[in-house]
């Protein structure tokens, strides 16, 4: 469908356009905190260009062992854990797209689901599981406790029951049985929802600092958002909470404000996913749908 | 169906056991050891985010592990690592585990939990017998006051750091900018300046733009506007209620013994009156209440803030960014006269302490913590000659390793001893002394430090100008000085060490209540005629009955 | 075949009443059994992912028990002493705990329906980028501030809106007055939604294109053979495709009217504007209990999550009368 580029195209690649803008600004910041000098970052100088140009921060991350090991556990992790997530939605989310006619014990399953995910224990009594569980330390206090991502399965559930039924209904009359439908028709025409949930798979144990802070009891074990995380210093509230803290402890504590070591940091973190992106981004841009339902 | 609902229930069952073996304790067993024969310690370790350890060194394997290792045969052995709040919430997991290290520093109200239940050692008998000479005169030095806090039903139940404020709070002044617009500050040289003196510098500056850039303030303040110990005064207006006799966020007694709480004060009314009247002028910044920390700071740095109110050791850490920027910016401290015109400088002086170690009840050797102690605090701070003695230790304070990378991250001084430390180095400095006969390392170091920088004012390096700053300015010359003149007025708050039930319940909402009203006085959105309101406000919400109980544990002591 | 039609009426998926049909009259000619062989596959399927549930989700779940406790860590759970309602009543009179409640849930409901609107109407109109590789690139730029904290963010925005930033210097250019973004009560709520909308729209999209995608070419095609403007087929095409995600992702954000986000209120926020900006995570934070009083902050989120409970069952019951559709 050709269209001519008119009044209506041309305010739409505008909004798009700006808000697609605003939303390099903070990156932008962040990017020249990380190759400016510590003395410009201080004097809060820096705003969307780099002062003082210097690659004086990425040098040490070259050279910080520890951020290269913990960015080792956070990939196997976030493979580990999209592996066992996308086994985890489409087991559950396939029975449960059936209506209670074809799957009796739906409802009772489907409550389970939902109370798991609106109530949780807390930190304390999660924490006595992983360690009874002999976890502590282990990548596994990292993948196993979110293995099932509800928000997910009841998404792709949704998706599956968008599935034409009628695709479902000449499988079933030839004789294909609930595997094969599953593999052969509602894994390929779901592709685009797939693609989706392994992004917020990728994207949240990626980013997921805190199951590190507390399963894991040595640094060497952190995987990167919490090693990162680790490292800064929040001077406000370190100066208020300051009292017992002798002279001694409180120079050196905040004798170490980096925030240029630390922007570079973060920019490293952000840059595999964004390099994941592009091979996930084919399924939401062109519609898998299109050739599978066209009959 | 419901078949399947015995077996959900089921499995929560089968977990049960698991969480029951959380609780339960143990006896005194036999400690683990290693291939060399040493006793196996677990330790709650205390991190830091840039920690400067030289390569190949981490919290878990250092040279003070080693030097303990080599000198009682004791291998140390991080049973968690972490830092500030996640340290504490390590602390709290391990505690609800029922599985704590061998030993770790706690917080005084985890400590009350800890002997309520049981888990830590009695250590009356072990601190008796093993603790140096050295180690119990430091702690005499505080009357007692600091072991006391971490006595519970007479028994020492963990070993206390310390940590003491003591002289006037302070405001800091950029003397490259007195000079340049020529103004008189100080001229009795009793290194106390009044507020007028203070107010006609901040107006000057700010009038008169000695950077050039346009943008200089008068006095910025952070939004927590004061605060009750020296610590976190920096860019607080502390210094300024003190000249007062207000003396915020304490608890004080009258003449009658009756705790009173120090920001509730006729005189804290007056020193908001003044503050409303800085602002008014907008001599005090016009975004006072919404500016950060890092704002502020980032002002500093900048040449954009000429007054900076904070500690003694602001310099080391704070003003040390504005002269690494601009090697002309040289702040000078100074104390504030009383607004009374008696010639006085009111100050606080409050002992605290800082973190406590507590060792595992149970742990077979308890006289280990104390070992360590003399070890670190007395044979290492004492040594004449660490280069050659701990080299290794040597080594890290060149490198100004942080002190958390120590067994128990506390600090052990003797009560005021920054005066008298701060005093030799100066004197060493100024060549008045040898700097080789110092008895202790840190002062040797930093005597060297403020020769340095003495020697070569204008081509010093930012980090020996602090040094000189902290030291000689503001300990030797301000501290020393309003003491040894006599003009000190110091104050002494209540000390209670443990969290009062009613503090826990209300303590934090009476605070907030308090931060929120004063910034509402200072920049005029509430009239201050409003002020008796917000006491009695302060009362009813729960400030009554934090009073009364602290009366009560005061009464008690008596 | 009357008392089949019957039942299929009910069914709640309308649109899939021819399949139901078929369906019933298939299995008046095949056996039970192959339906008997499907339930046990469908429980088998779901056994792992259930097992993980009771272990990683029911299992800590003995410690709402805290709620209703003076927990002490060292007592532990089956230790510490029961004190019935007291967490409850102590939070709920709390002098400031109504006007909080309201903060949270404007801010939180402002966050809410923005972070829906928002994303839909940003995917329909990057959806119109024809230009080749460029939509790619755009789509990458938007998600970036997701993957900010905010306490880099935080600082970006104070940068951009304290009295002396970039938009009031652009203010001052066209000769507006200044606004004090971060000191006013009026203005800073309004700042934390949209602020939060920008910074998740771009993620937030991307459900929603996959949506688009998911929608029938077919039906486009037929749209314009019959002449329908591009206002008439995003109408009535795109949206009503969309509609079940749309309806779908409302409904799992509305537990979330509790909980206004704590990480960007903590990095925005000041004493000036705790009378708008205070919201619940912020406020029991501060008034230092969470860290501390492990019985308060379970009571706090169970009461979150039995609102959160009630919300997603009413809200799926709305939708299923006005649309025909459940969600769960």
């Amino acid at each position: 469908m050709k269209e001519k580029f008119g009044i209506r195209q041309f305010t739409i690649y505008t909004i798009v356009i700006l808000l697609t803008l605003s939303c390099l600004i903070p990156m932008l910041n962040v990017v020249s905190l990380s190759l400016s000098s510590s003395a410009a970052v201080a004097g809060n100088k820096v705003g969307l260009w780099p002062v003082d140009l210097t690659m004086a921060a990425y040098e040490r991350i070259v050279n910080d062992t520890q951020f290269w090991r913990s960015f080792g556990i956070s990939v196997f992790r976030v493979f580990a854990s999209l592996i066992l997530n996308l086994f985890m939605i489409v087991t559950l989310a396939y029975p449960l797209s059936k209506s209670k006619r074809f799957f009796h014990a739906r409802g009772l399953f489907m409550s389970i689901i939902l109370f798991a995910m609106l109530f949780n224990g807390g930190m304390i009594p999660t924490y006595l599981i992983i360690k009874n569980l002999g976890m502590i330390n282990s990548i596994w206090s990292l993948i196993l406790p979110g293995a099932v991502p509800i928000g997910s399965v009841i998404l792709v559930m949704n998706f599956f029951r968008g599935v034409p039924k009628s695709l479902e209904e000449s499988a079933w009359l030839d004789g294909a049985n609930p595997w094969n439908i599953l593999t052969k028709i509602y894994i390929p025409i779901s592709l685009p929802s797939l693609a989706t949930v392994s992004l917020f798979s990728i994207v949240g144990s990626w980013n997921d600092f805190m199951s590190g802070l507390i399963y894991m009891t040595k640094i060497e074990n952190y995987p990167l958002m919490t090693y990162i995380q680790s490292l800064s210093v929040n001077i406000a509230e370190t100066l208020q909470n300051s009292s017992g803290m002798s002279s001694e402890q409180l120079q050196s504590l905040l004798a170490v404000s980096d925030s240029n070591l630390n922007a570079a940091k973060i920019v490293v973190a952000i840059v595999p996913l964004l390099l994941i992106y592009p091979f996930l981004q084919k399924y939401f841009v062109h519609g898998i749908v299109v050739g599978a339902v066209k009959e | 169906m419901k078949n399947l609902k015995n077996k959900v229930l089921l499995s929560i069952l089968a977990l049960a056991p698991f969480i029951l073996s959380a609780c339960g304790g143990e006896q005194t067993e036999e400690a683990a050891t290693n291939a060399d024969g040493d006793i196996i310690m677990t330790v709650g370790q205390q991190t830091a985010p840039n920690s400067k350890l030289p390569e190949g060194d981490s919290f878990s394997d250092n040279a003070y592990r080693r030097l303990v290792k080599e000198k009682l045969g004791i291998e140390l052995e991080s049973a968690f690592e972490a830092n500030g709040e996640d340290y504490d919430r390590q602390v709290s997991l391990a505690i609800a585990s029922g599985d704590i290290p061998d030993m770790m520093v706690v917080s005084r109200d985890d400590l009350q939990e800890l002997v309520d239940n049981d888990l830590v050692a009695d250590l009356t008998e072990v601190y008796e017998e093993f603790a140096s000479d050295q180690i119990k005169e430091i702690y005499g030095s505080y009357d007692g006051t600091t072991l006391d806090a971490a006595t519970i039903d007479d028994q020492l139940m963990a070993i206390p750091g310390t940590t003491n404020d003591f002289g006037p709070n302070m405001v800091w002044i950029r003397q490259d900018w007195v000079d340049q617009l020529d103004i008189k500050l100080d001229e009795d040289g009793n290194h106390a300046i009044t507020l007028d003196e203070l107010e006609s510098t901040a107006k000057a500056f700010q009038e008169r733009d000695p950077e050039g850039n346009g943008r200089t303030q008068g006095l910025a303040i952070a939004n927590w506007l004061t605060s009750g110990d020296h610590g976190s005064s920096g860019y607080t207006a502390t210094a300024i209620t003190n000249s007062f006799g207000a003396y915020p966020k304490v608890y004080l007694q009258d003449d009658n013994n009756e705790v009173y709480y120090g920001s509730n004060t006729e005189e804290m009314k007056e020193s908001l009156t003044y503050l409303n009247k800085l602002f008014k002028e907008g001599i005090l910044d016009s975004q006072f209440g919404t500016r950060t920390y890092d704002d502020i700071n980032a002002m500093m740095v900048n040449g954009e803030l000429g007054i900076v109110p904070g500690p003694w050791h602001i310099s080391d850490w704070g003003l040390v960014q504005a002269k690494t920027a601009n090697p002309d910016a040289e702040f000078v401290p100074y104390a504030i006269e009383n607004e009374n015109g008696d010639g006085k400088v009111n100050a606080v002086n409050k002992s605290a302490t800082g973190g406590f170690v507590v060792i595992r009840k149970g742990f077979e050797k308890p006289e280990a913590l104390i070992e360590m102690l003399n070890v670190v605090f007395d044979d290492v701070a004492n040594s004449k000659d660490m280069e050659n003695e701990y080299p290794e230790l040597y080594e890290y304070a060149q490198l100004a390793v942080d002190g958390s990378v120590k067994p128990f991250n506390i600090e052990l001084f003797p009560n005021e001893s920054e005066i008298f430390d701060a005093k030799e180095a100066t004197q060493a400095a100024k060549g008045e002394i040898s700097i080789e006969e110092i008895s202790k390392f840190v002062i040797q170091n930093n005597a060297r430090k403020i020769k340095d920088y003495l020697d070569n004012p204008s081509d010093s390096d930012p980090s020996d100008w602090a040094v000189h700053a902290s030291r000689t300015l503001a300990v030797n010359d301000v501290m020393g000085s309003t003491r040894e003149a006599n003009i000190l007025n110091e104050i002494k708050p209540i000390v209670i060490f443990q969290t009062l039930d009613s503090q826990q319940r209300s303590g934090a909402q009476v605070g907030k209540l308090e931060e929120e009203m004063f910034i509402k006085f200072v920049t005029g959105e509430e009239s201050l005629n409003n002020f008796d309101k917000y006491v009695s406000d302060w009362n009813s919400q729960g400030g009554t009955v934090i009073l009364d109980e602290m009366q009560e544990v005061v009464d008690e002591r008596e | 075949m009357e008392q089949i039609k019957k039942t299929v009426k009910k069914s709640i998926f309308k649109k899939d009443q021819h399949f139901y049909l078929a369906m019933e009259q298939k299995k008046q000619t095949v056996k039970k059994s192959i339906f008997k062989k499907d339930q046990h596959f469908y429980l088998a399927m779901m056994l792992p992912g259930i097992a993980f549930l009771l272990i990683f989700a029911y299992g800590p779940m003995f410690g709402l028990f805290m709620a209703f406790q003076d927990f002490v860590p060292a007592k532990g759970v089956f230790g510490s002493d029961f004190v019935g309602l007291d967490n409850f009543k102590y939070l709920f009179n709390l002098p400031d705990i109504w006007r909080v409640a309201y903060n949270t849930i404007f801010i939180a409901v402002g966050k809410i329906v923005l972070n829906t609107i928002i994303p839909i109407i940003f995917a329909i109109l990057l959806n119109e980028i024809r230009v080749k590789g460029m939509k790619k690139y755009m789509q990458t730029i938007v998600y970036l501030p997701h993957f900010l904290s905010w306490v880099i963010l935080g600082s970006v925005v104070v940068n951009l809106f304290n009295l002396d930033g970039a938009v009031n210097q652009l203010f001052e250019v066209v000769g507006l007055d200044s606004i004090n973004f971060l000191g006013s009560n009026k203005v800073f709520p309004h700042l934390l939604i949209w602020t939060d909308v920008w910074k998740g729209f771009g993620y937030n999209s991307i459900i929603f294109l996959a949506a688009i995608t998911s929608i029938d070419p077919g039906t486009y095609e037929a749209a314009t053979m019959d002449g329908a403007s591009w206002w008439q087929k995003v109408r009535h095409v795109t949206l009503p495709g969309m509609m079940p995600f749309i309806i779908l992702m409302t409904i799992l954000a509305l537990p979330g009217i509790l909980s206004a986000g704590f990480d960007q209120v903590y990095n925005l926020y000041s004493p000036p504007v705790y009378a708008s900006g205070d919201v619940l995570d912020t406020y029991i934070y501060r008034i230092g209990l969470i860290g501390r009083d492990y019985s308060l902050g379970t009571a706090v989120g169970l009461i979150r999550s039995i609102v959160g409970l009630v919300l997603i069952y009413v809200s799926n019951k709305i939708a299923e009368k006005s649309t025909n559709r459940v969600m769960f």
